[in-house]
């Protein structure tokens, strides 16, 4: 075997090597459209590429090249089917990767850890609602994108739960030690297990359909991964996907990631307070409601009603542990 | 066998396996008598709190060594010192006998490709990496362990035999070398290397653990996938290599189509046969 000093590629020059190899990994055409795309010559032209890369047993510089290409895309859509299984069912295998591709075209991974690979991947689903589909996604429409945006984020809040830190959570007793005319004051510190979601659909029906009905399927077929057709996926949207606002509390008491449906004055109390608002100013959001500030309008007696529940809620969460700190 | 202990007498920790999320009920329900397990660094060093949960259960019974795979200590980015730091952390947790990661890269210009790429071995790639090791060795405060990886590709830039530049890099870096020897025979046989040469240069002093695990012939190359049991050709190698240096940690990898656990240890455990028979090595099992 020939080890030499050629003076074509100095030594030093393995940045661009690097560089040049990265170009190649993330192109998404064949290799050899790959190996003479602007984004691969802008380090090393074809025809040094195809010196620089030594063949060997039968196997051209390009195709040992592929062989690391293969795996790229793979690897991270692997990764990506983990996070969003309902997703990728909604989707059918081929939709998935053409769009999981497209996604990590755009985002590629810039963390040491495969676990924040997905992070995007809901903002970018909702972007593609603005934006020409991919080809393969031909039959998918907006508004069907739309929902699976909000599907993969509800999914990807259970993945961030279970891979947030564990934290203490305060308890009943040391809310019961604040001196009540403190309450207003209070400002309370989220657990970091804990996300919120708000939809325009009824989010968590439709995930608990969806979860059913590919749990069943997987069952019945020795659980292999399997997909929705178009045909069953229209028609299962058009009896999902009615408009009727919905608000999601994710949280992880201990290993498991678990939903809570909230209505729409829980959500916005809970999203203001996380916000780092007081409980004064978190209440006075929640009374510039438009349905709770018209419904004190018409029946002013209610805000007593109001403080209750709100005193209620303020209770269940404590005892639900998604506070870690309290001050005033 | 005369056990030649390695440079900074890290401790034979015996036959170990790495630890995999389908095998974590098992594990916790069982505990069985594995001599110790090895993690991958990165699933834990932001571990939420069953992984946090699991490793804590481990930690009371087995010995744990960490074994990463985003260093990049090959890449021409800068180090990422975030990353180093948050190793560290999890080290004064785990506490292990050693940490390790591989020789190549993962990236560059920020960008994570997730797999193990190969570096070009020459001169003035041997002198960044020796550099890069020396660093992570003073953050981390010990000895740093590289791991061969398989590869499917080499440059004509390259002027030094891996195999040199291992053993080049390892004095040079005074860093310890995790020996994997199915990387050796997956790389020597898609390159045409001399899988016995390769092991009779690597100084045996430097070798702190083996790695062995399954692959997956294509055809016009191997791919080495961790998803089956180790073939008879790897075995040999692993006997030869044990032979040279007396006894090593060994740590049997399976990554993909993962089996039971009671699979996946008792192929473990066949290294310890393995390595109490120690027998000339036949030379038609190594060939390439």
């Amino acid at each position: 075997m020939a080890y030499s000093n050629r003076t074509e590629f100095p030594a030093s020059d393995f940045p661009i090597m690097q560089e040049w190899m990265v170009a190649l990994l993330r192109h998404t055409g064949t290799i050899d459209e790959a190996w003479q795309s602007t984004s691969a010559t802008a380090h090393i032209s074809a025809d040094r590429a195809d010196r620089l890369v030594k063949p060997a047993r039968g196997l051209s510089g390009r195709e040992r090249v592929d062989i690391y290409r293969e795996m790229y895309y793979l690897r991270l859509i692997d990764a990506l089917a983990v996070d969003v299984p309902l997703v990728r069912y909604c989707l059918g295998e081929e939709q998935f990767e053409a769009i999981a591709m497209r996604y990590f075209v755009e985002h590629p991974s810039r963390s040491y850890t495969l676990n924040r690979v997905s992070d995007q991947f809901p903002t970018f689903l909702l972007a593609l609602t603005h934006r020409t589909l991919p080809e393969a996604l031909h039959d998918t429409t907006q508004d069907d994108m739309a929902l699976l945006a909000d599907i993969a984020h509800v999914e990807l809040t259970a993945v961030w739960a279970f891979d947030a830190p564990t934290a203490e959570s305060i308890s009943t007793a040391t809310l019961q030690a604040i001196p009540p005319e403190q309450y207003g004051n209070l400002r309370l510190k989220a657990h970091p297990a804990v996300f919120l979601h708000e939809s325009k659909y009824p989010i968590l029906a439709i995930i608990d359909t969806l979860t059913a009905r590919m749990e069943r399927e997987q069952e019945q077929n020795d659980h292999t991964s399997i997909t929705l057709t178009n045909h069953d996926r229209d028609s299962l949207f058009a009896s999902l996907c009615h408009e009727a606002p919905s608000y999601v509390l994710t949280y992880r008491p201990e290993f498991v990631a678990e939903y809570h449906a909230f209505d729409v004055e829980q959500f916005v109390l809970l999203r203001a307070l996380l916000a780092g608002a007081t409980l004064e100013q978190a209440i006075g959001t929640l009374i510039e409601q438009p349905a709770v500030a018209h419904l004190l309008s018409e029946q002013p007696t209610h805000v007593n009603h109001l403080m209750q529940s709100v005193m209620t809620w303020f209770s269940e969460w404590v005892a639900l542990g998604i506070f870690v700190a309290v001050e005033w | 066998m005369a056990t030649q202990p390695n440079k900074w007498h890290l401790p034979d920790l015996g036959f170990g396996i790495g630890l995999r999320t389908p095998h974590y009920a098992h594990i916790l329900e069982y505990y069985p008598p594995v001599d110790w397990f090895e993690i991958i660094s990165e699933n834990f060093i932001d571990a939420g709190a069953r992984p946090q949960y699991v490793l804590e259960r481990i930690l009371d019974r087995y010995p744990v060594v960490m074994h990463g795979v985003s260093m990049s200590i090959g890449s021409a980015d800068h180090l990422n010192m975030d990353y180093l730091q948050r190793l560290k952390a999890l080290a004064r947790i785990v506490q292990p006998a050693w940490i390790s990661d591989h020789l190549c890269w993962t990236g560059v210009n920020g960008i994570n490709t997730h797999d193990l790429l190969p570096i070009t071995c020459n001169h003035s790639v041997l002198k960044h990496i020796v550099e890069r090791i020396r660093i992570v060795q003073d953050v981390l405060e010990r000895p740093l362990v590289l791991e061969n990886v398989s590869s499917y590709m080499a440059f004509s830039t390259d002027s030094i035999p891996e195999w040199e530049f291992i053993a080049m890099m390892a004095e040079q870096a005074d860093c310890g070398i995790l020996l994997d020897v199915n990387n050796i025979y997956v790389s020597s046989y898609n390159h045409g290397w001399d899988p016995l040469l390769y092991i009779d240069t690597i100084p045996a002093e430097r070798i702190c653990q083996y790695h062995l695990a399954g692959y997956r012939n294509k055809g016009a190359y191997i791919l080495d996938t961790h998803s089956d049991h180790v073939v008879d050709e790897v075995w040999n190698l692993y006997r030869y290599a044990q032979s040279r240096t007396g006894g090593r940690a060994t740590l049997l990898e399976w990554d993909e189509d993962i089996p039971d656990f009671a699979t996946v240890h008792a192929e473990a455990q066949k290294a310890r046969q393995y390595c109490t028979t120690i027998n000339p090595v036949d030379a038609s099992l190594v060939e390439a």
